[in-house]
């Protein structure tokens, strides 16, 4: 983890933007030997809370974990209410199993993050929207 | 055991419908009894299984007629609308009806044809990405690649569309689902999971279902106790009363405690007329009376309404005073722009008679009646021509009791939302939040088939009723007996008039003085009609209009320069409006 941390700042001081793909990799691995149990219930395993723990957040930023029914749109659906309604995302992971799918973020917004949370949870395939 | 039987005997012979017809079976199964289209290839499979069905199939001239008849259609009776169009461009056509039914939450099922599912990412002929585009225009969308998915995603389409907060949901089938057979299996499976609430076996969101949505008895007893001290409070009542059919639940709260009410363009008709403190319409356009109680008071009690700009003015100004209960089936509403002091989420036919409490608000009422005589609406004018406001008290003083009013959008849809008088929120249909220039005249045909009984009027512009000019051929096809009413001032009168408020009178491209004969176009669509001009017409125009047996269009001539009274500029107050006021 505190590997991961040392890598994401190098890339950001590159002014590019995090790695989340890789870490959150990395993260998902770790998680996923965590997670065995969920998986076998047919759920996905939290992968971006092995990308949050395993990255630095920059202050400011919200995380948000959504749980929601699997659908080939389904991250076009998160990503577009996240731009429209304001918030700029830093850090990504998704993780799909056959019916359910978990995307971890870490935004910036601009509007109190209860609208973004309320307008995600509109979303009819959305089961749960936690923001930390 | 008779039930299982039965059930495996429909299922049987459901086994050999297609996936068309298994369209057709749901639409009828759903209560449809009029859908909205136009066909193209990948939509044939459908169009063949209507040839023969109960189902009636209505052809407009254009997708967008077909998308703004089928919100016409929900507006006026609260019926799911549906419309059909091809793949391609017949599905980027409806795409602006369906953003008119998301902002006015209108429950509108769409269903569009889409090349064959090999096809699918092959930039084939007519195909595009309608999943894609329905992202921002719908409350959910669907692609059915697969004919065991269909009847599970025709079932949570119609049920989404209705539940929570109604809005337009979009199916796009592709073309080899239309033609391939419903397996047995699944049918048999969704009868038996019809025991069941689909929504909440599914799992899904209980925000886009309105599920689960208790009501915290604190938030009541807190509403209640804001309602019973408040000395000058104001029901603000919006488009949600109407979704929620809860009209007659906002009129006894409004009587048991008195309280003034205004309402948006959305909601007229919600109070009754002449009844209480009604004070009309808030807003931009709204009446003095009502923006001035609502800067004046103490307490807003927000009722299925979402504080929209329009309404506002600058939010930071906006009734500074006052506390707020805000009550909305869609918690995303509550708290957006406006900072509630009390959120009561839910059902406002429930909500509703819970807030009666005893009020304390006698001076506040002779003060609010003052400002509504202070203000009151004045129809005297100089000179020979037409004021369009006198006209439209005309209209609302002759038209029939549940007649329907459509407008389309500009300075006419103001005045006739200031002007025009309804008994029922379901009457008057006019496009809120998107202000879809175009919409008149097929949400009128709409609401005509959906309503054969009532008269049906539309009161459109010049420039708008240019967009969607050719539903004219949808009147004539089917005998629809639309009133049109024209109001034409040869300009695109609303930017006309803010190009002369706020830039310096430099009108860029909104002059129209090239506009054709409108009483011959609507001849060439053999619908009779009529050109006045002088206010000595008006009442024999007015007649005429609303005593022709079939489709009438009255073209009426108005002044340029008439302005619309009054406004709120742009970030100003609503204490700050600009006009002749009365
Ligand atoms: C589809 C669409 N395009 C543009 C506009 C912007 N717009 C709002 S009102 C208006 C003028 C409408 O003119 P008209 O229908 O003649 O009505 P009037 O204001 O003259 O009564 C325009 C162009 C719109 N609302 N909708």
């Amino acid at each position: 983890m505190s590997a991961d941390r040392r890598e994401d700042t190098t890339e950001r001081q590159r002014g590019r933007p995090a790695a989340a793909g890789r870490g959150a990799t990395e993260g998902i691995s770790a998680d996923r030997r965590e997670d065995t149990t969920e998986r076998q219930r047919g759920r996905p395993a939290a992968a971006g809370r092995g990308a949050t723990t395993g990255t630095s957040r920059s202050p400011g930023t919200t995380h948000l974990e959504v749980v929601a029914r699997v659908a080939p749109e389904l991250i076009e659906r998160l990503g577009r209410v996240l731009r429209h309604r304001g918030a700029l995302v830093e850090r990504l992971t998704f993780e799909a199993c056959a019916s359910e799918a978990v995307l971890h973020a870490d935004v910036r917004c601009a509007a109190p993050v209860e609208v973004i949370v309320a307008q995600l949870e509109r979303l009819p395939d959305v089961h749960s929207v936690r923001a930390s | 055991m008779t039930t299982v039987q039965s059930r495996t005997t429909t299922t049987e012979a459901q086994a050999v419908r297609t996936g068309a017809q298994w369209i057709v079976d749901v639409l009828a199964e759903q209560g449809v009894t009029t859908v909205y289209g136009y066909p193209g290839g990948a939509i044939m499979p459908l169009y063949d299984a209507l040839y023969d069905a109960d189902v009636r199939h209505v052809l407009t001239r254009h997708e967008q007629g077909a998308a703004l008849a089928a919100v016409g259609h929900a507006r006026s009776t609260g019926q799911v609308g549906v419309c059909l169009a091809t793949s391609g461009p017949g599905a980027t056509n409806l795409v602006t009806g369906l953003a008119d039914a998301l902002l006015d939450s209108v429950p509108v099922v769409a269903i569009t044809g889409q090349v064959a599912s090999p096809l699918i990412g092959t930039d084939a002929f007519q195909e595009v990405d309608v999943l894609g585009l329905s992202l921002a225009c719908t409350k959910h969308s669907y692609l059915v690649r697969d004919v065991r998915d269909l009847p599970r995603v025709l079932d949570e389409a119609f049920e989404l569309a209705r539940s929570g907060r109604p809005g337009p949901v979009l199916v796009d089938v592709a073309k080899d689902v239309q033609l391939a057979p419903v397996p047995a299996d699944v049918l048999m499976a969704r009868a038996d999971a019809n025991d069941h609430p689909t929504a909440q076996t599914r799992g899904a969101s209980p925000a886009a279902y309105g599920l689960g949505l208790e009501v915290d008895e604190q938030d009541v007893a807190a509403a209640r106790e804001l309602i019973r001290m408040a000395r000058r409070p104001v029901l603000y009542v919006g488009g949600g009363v109407v979704s929620a059919d809860a009209t007659a639940e906002l009129r006894a709260l409004a009587r048991a405690t008195g309280i003034p009410t205004t309402t948006t363009a959305k909601a007229l008709g919600a109070l009754e007329r002449g009844a209480g403190l009604h004070l009309g319409m808030l807003g931009m356009h709204g009446n003095a009376a009502a923006n001035l109680a609502v800067q004046q008071a103490d307490l807003i009690v927000c009722v299925g309404a979402r504080f929209d700009d329009r309404v506002t003015g600058n939010p930071a100004t906006f009734a500074p005073g006052a506390r707020v209960v805000h009550l909305d089936v869609d918690p995303a509403e509550v708290g957006k722009v406006r900072r509630a002091d009390v959120r009561l989420i839910g059902d406002l036919r429930e909500l509703l008679p819970r807030l009666t409490v005893e009020t304390d608000i006698e001076p506040w009422r002779t003060r609010v009646g003052e400002l509504a005589r202070q203000h009151g609406w004045r129809y005297d004018h100089p000179g020979e021509g037409i004021y369009a406001p006198a006209l439209l008290r005309e209209l609302s003083e002759r038209m029939p009791a549940r007649t329907v009013v459509t407008t389309d959008v500009g300075q006419h849809q103001m005045w006739a939302c200031q002007h025009v008088e309804v008994d029922h929120p379901r009457d008057f249909v006019t496009s809120g939040g998107l202000g879809t220039m175009g919409f008149g005249l097929p949400a009128a045909v709409g609401a005509q088939l959906a309503r054969p009984g009532d008269t049906v009027v539309c009161i459109s512009g010049d420039g708008s009723i240019m967009m969607n000019i050719q539903e004219l051929a949808t009147l004539r096809r089917y005998g629809l007996p639309v009133k049109i009413l024209l109001l034409d001032n040869q300009r695109l009168g609303m930017v006309r008039q803010w190009q002369e408020l706020f830039f310096e009178a430099r009108y860029s491209e909104t002059t129209l003085d090239d506009n054709p004969d409108f009483v011959a176009v609507a001849a060439a669509f053999g619908v009779a009609g009529r050109h006045i001009s002088r206010r000595d017409e008006v009442a024999g125009g007015v007649a005429e209009l609303l005593a022709c047996p079939g489709a009438f269009l009255l073209h009426v001539s108005i002044d340029a320069q008439e302005n619309l009274w009054p406004l709120v500029p742009p970030g100003a107050s609503n204490s700050d409006m600009m006009g002749e006021l009365p």
